[in-house]
């Protein structure tokens, strides 16, 4: 941890500072007896279909968008440069209202 | 036409800034009582601490040092890890000249939201609204010499050297001396009291497990910080552990999980709990009020007060909990005050309290 601001909450909610690092600008807390990650048959299971896609669908879009982007690149605009003011040798039509 | 439009855009920028700057750095005058009470606090909430004493009344002998102290803490306290969050006034009492205005405070602290009643004074002075604030008194702890003979517990483990059979130090006995489950507001609290048997201090953690009727676990908690994690040779500490938005008739069983482990501790600081008693406080909320008294020499920066309460067959029905936001100085005592449920005050036959603490400078931490 290095904001000292949040050492109260984790103090009282049952952590320990054992080391300190970068002198003592940096500390280690540890929370002792956390049991290992375990599955909880909490609410309702998805079916395996359901577990298939929800692992397939998400990162294969993503997959799938950046093969239609490499297959099909957009359309390079051609550039055409056009001169301005048109030099022209013809007499203007147009003239000045007397 | 180009130059004089420049001239007049630089002469209406500069006056702007100068408008700007004048009206920023004069506060408007309180109309209303509750205003000068809201705009106090609004200067505080954005650390504006001069605006805020602007508000401040002249009679309250209180100079602008001692007042940012009080709003923003002092010694390590709680409130020194807080931000007011939120302020809601309604006027109690209104004269020509003097009004008292009921102020709930809402702290946002490093350890959850924290709140304050005061009724504040407000009287007019030279023609605005101004808070007579109640300056705290600030305690200076006499030069002194203050002996401990506090017991202290230091662990030595098992090295790397020492021989593959050699037995380590073995964790402590300890013993959940009682559970109840109780159904409140929409949740289901499971409180009671666990004991350090042994004569070697130690490091302790209470959870529960609730199954349904299929024999499922369906949650899962533990008491987070109501309990007091170190425990002492011999000592007794309530725990609480609420399953907000589960009911009891869904839960068939209550599964207890705990962990034991042996910590080096030291029972300094000393906190003496004085003058408990259970009364009504500004709101007309059922409270246990009482003194915490520092009996050692080094500053305890945040106390964490629990208490216990029992019925007359000595069954735990409650337990609360409260953190000072003041620091307890040596030698000093600072009252406190912990909530009390109003439909259980009727029931409460005895009461234990207990402090944990935080300090800064204690290595245990």
């Amino acid at each position: 941890m290095r904001d000292p601001y949040y050492e109260p909450l984790i103090a009282f909610a049952g952590w320990r500072k054992t080391e300190v690092y970068d002198r003592g600008n940096v500390s280690l807390w540890v929370k002792d007896g956390i049991p290992p990650a375990h599955k909880t048959p909490y609410g309702t299971q998805p079916t395996a279909m359901e577990g298939l896609l929800w692992g397939t669908l998400p990162i294969g879009s993503s997959i799938l968008a950046l093969l239609l982007i490499l297959a099909f690149p957009d359309k390079r605009r051609k550039l055409e440069t056009i001169e301005f003011p048109l030099n022209s040798s013809e007499e203007p039509v147009l003239r000045e209202a007397r | 036409m180009g130059r004089i439009l420049a001239i007049i855009f630089a002469v209406l920028t500069v006056g702007l800034i100068a408008v700007g700057t004048v009206h920023g750095s004069r506060n408007a005058r309180a109309s209303s009582p509750e205003g000068a009470v809201q705009s106090l606090f609004g200067d505080a909430k954005a650390h504006d601490w001069q605006g805020a004493y602007s508000y401040v009344a002249a009679s309250s002998n209180v100079d602008q040092g001692g007042f940012v102290r009080d709003l923003a803490g002092r010694n390590g306290s709680l409130r020194t890890y807080s931000q007011l969050d939120s302020v809601n006034t309604r006027v109690l009492h209104e004269s020509e000249n003097e009004a008292t205005v009921r102020t709930e405070i809402k702290y946002a602290t490093a350890v959850g939201a924290s709140f304050e009643t005061r009724d504040l004074k407000v009287v007019k002075d030279d023609g605005a609204w101004k808070v007579q604030w109640p300056a705290e008194k600030e305690v200076n702890v006499p030069p002194q010499v203050i002996p401990v003979n506090y017991l202290r517990w230091d662990i030595v483990w098992r090295g790397p050297g020492d021989d593959w059979g050699a037995q380590n130090v073995e964790n402590p006995n300890c013993r959940i001396l009682s559970m109840h489950a109780v159904e409140r507001d929409g949740a289901l609290i499971i409180m009671g009291e666990v004991v350090n048997e042994d004569t070697v201090p130690a490091f302790i953690t209470v959870g529960a497990v609730l199954t349904d009727n299929n024999g499922k676990d369906v949650a899962e908690e533990s008491s987070f910080d109501k309990l007091s994690h170190v425990l002492l040779p011999k000592e007794v500490s309530p725990y609480r552990i609420d399953f907000p938005g589960i009911k009891k008739a869904d839960v068939k069983a209550v599964r207890m999980t705990h962990n034991w482990m042996l910590v080096p501790a030291s029972a300094d600081p000393v906190i003496a709990v004085l003058h408990q008693r259970i009364e009504k406080d500004l709101t007309g909320r059922t409270v246990l009020k009482g003194e915490l008294f520092n009996e050692s020499g080094q500053t305890v920066n945040i106390p964490h007060v629990l208490a216990t309460f029992y019925d007359n067959g000595g069954q735990v029905i409650w337990v609360s909990d409260a953190y000072s936001d003041h620091a307890l100085l040596p030698q000093t005592p600072q009252p406190f005050s912990v909530a009390l449920r109003d439909d259980l005050a009727a029931n409460v036959h005895t009461y234990r309290v207990t402090v944990n603490h935080y300090s800064l400078n204690n290595r245990e931490n």
